[in-house]
């Protein structure tokens, strides 16, 4: 059972106002409004609430991903301006080296700890598909550091004892850190927490790499002195 | 905190402004994503991919327009993107655009099917609309089509479900 002027409605032809007139005097209509009622009132009931309890975790954390990202690229230029110019503050380098590397291992130490301390399921466990992007994320910084230290640690035995020092220090301290983020994800390899610890140590291992090849092709480095 | 001061701080990369966004747009978000896709995984996909994209495009957006609207579009899109990539037997249980797809006996017990079974642009705007309580201005700014292309579609929509309902009406007293 039909109406035309339903059908009217229905291919947009009649205003509302004009239809309510007509329903009123029409079963057919009347019952039609009367089931547009039902739906309407059906689809206001779908308005509940959906729990997603570890959503901002993984948003999260793409979304720092992106940033690493970004960052690195913005760094990538940096360093080929600074080998241009030539001009490098030594005393600058020996200054932040110490904190920087003192700070990452107070961090990634502090990180490691709660890591491994929650044994339970948390909001910084990563979705399958989050821990594989990052664990490509980690191999490409494991390649790039292989390249970099093909390069760069035979170069280190031309620079100032110092430097050498400083330098081996450091990357001790940030490979100390890399081996104690691995023994935490062994035991857990969903922990978003210690996978950031960890990227950002490779980070850190990269760039100081990159350091030790920007001094040598700078020309700047001292000879052995001591 | 303010809507603008908080795209300003997404402008300088702060996550807590993401967050925050978040927090205001979640369940949103996670409704229509959901009535889109009928699937929770996929929805949250949705909306992380959101995120992801509002966190690239953040600098495009201008103020003057509808916040609620660019980001609404950003997901809408998103759900899109996740309907294309989909296999087609799938495609084919949510009805293609353009073509309703009638809901099978088994699906006609719930409304939910019966939404699900709309094309997906008459999909989007009956629940912006009916489920979420948008306008029909916000609809055609977050779907990019004309407030009359919103009406009509509203309307067909109504006319499709209302049909779902009265038959389904009858093969309950059959």
């Amino acid at each position: 059972m039909s109406c035309k002027e339903l059908e009217r409605y229905d291919r947009g032809e009649m205003d509302e106002a004009e239809f309510m007139r007509h329903a009123a005097s029409c079963p057919i209509c009347r019952q039609a409004l009367q089931l547009d009622e039902e739906v309407t009132s059906w689809a206001k009931s779908l308005k509940q609430p959906i729990e997603a309890p570890h959503l901002w975790s993984r948003i999260e954390e793409v979304l720092l991903e992106e940033r690493a990202e970004e960052q690195q690229l913005a760094q990538e230029p940096q360093v080929e301006k600074k080998k241009k110019s030539g001009r490098f503050s030594l005393r600058w380098r020996f200054l932040r080296i110490v904190p920087a590397a003192a700070a990452l291992l107070i961090v990634v130490g502090i990180g490691v700890y709660f890591g491994l301390k929650s044994s339970a399921p948390s909001s910084g466990l990563l979705a399958e598909k989050a821990l594989a992007r990052v664990e490509k994320k980690e191999q490409e910084y494991m390649r790039a550091i292989k390249d970099l230290e093909k390069q760069a640690l035979p170069q280190m035995a031309d620079l100032n004892l110092d430097f050498v020092f400083l330098y081996r220090t450091r990357l001790e301290t940030i490979d100390a850190q890399i081996e104690q983020c691995r023994e935490a994800l062994a035991l857990n390899p969903a922990n978003a927490h210690i996978r950031r610890y960890l990227i950002a140590a490779l980070q850190e291992k990269k760039e100081t790499l990159a350091e030790v090849l920007n001094l040598e092709d700078e020309g700047s480095k001292p000879r052995r002195s001591i | 905190m303010d809507e603008e001061v908080l795209i300003e701080k997404c402008k300088q990369g702060d996550l807590m402004a993401y967050r925050m966004i978040y927090e205001r747009y979640e369940q949103p978000f996670l409704r229509t994503a959901f009535r889109m896709l009928g699937r929770q995984q996929e929805a949250e996909d949705a909306v992380q991919d959101t995120f992801l994209k509002l966190y690239r495009g953040i600098h495009h957006y201008r103020s003057g327009t509808r916040f609620s609207s660019y980001i609404f579009r950003i997901l809408i899109n998103s759900c899109y993107d996740v309907l294309r990539k989909r296999s087609p037997e799938v495609s084919l249980d949510l009805g293609k655009a353009g073509h309703y797809h009638q809901p099978s006996n088994e699906t006609r017990h719930s409304i939910k099917e019966a939404i699900a079974a709309l094309p997906d642009q008459m999909r989007a705007c009956f629940v912006l609309f009916a489920v979420e309580g948008f306008k029909q201005e916000e609809i055609a700014e977050v779907l990019e089509i004309k407030v009359g292309t919103v009406k009509a579609t509203i309307h067909w929509a109504k006319a499709k479900l209302r049909t779902w309902l009265s038959a389904s009406r009858k093969e309950e007293k059959e």
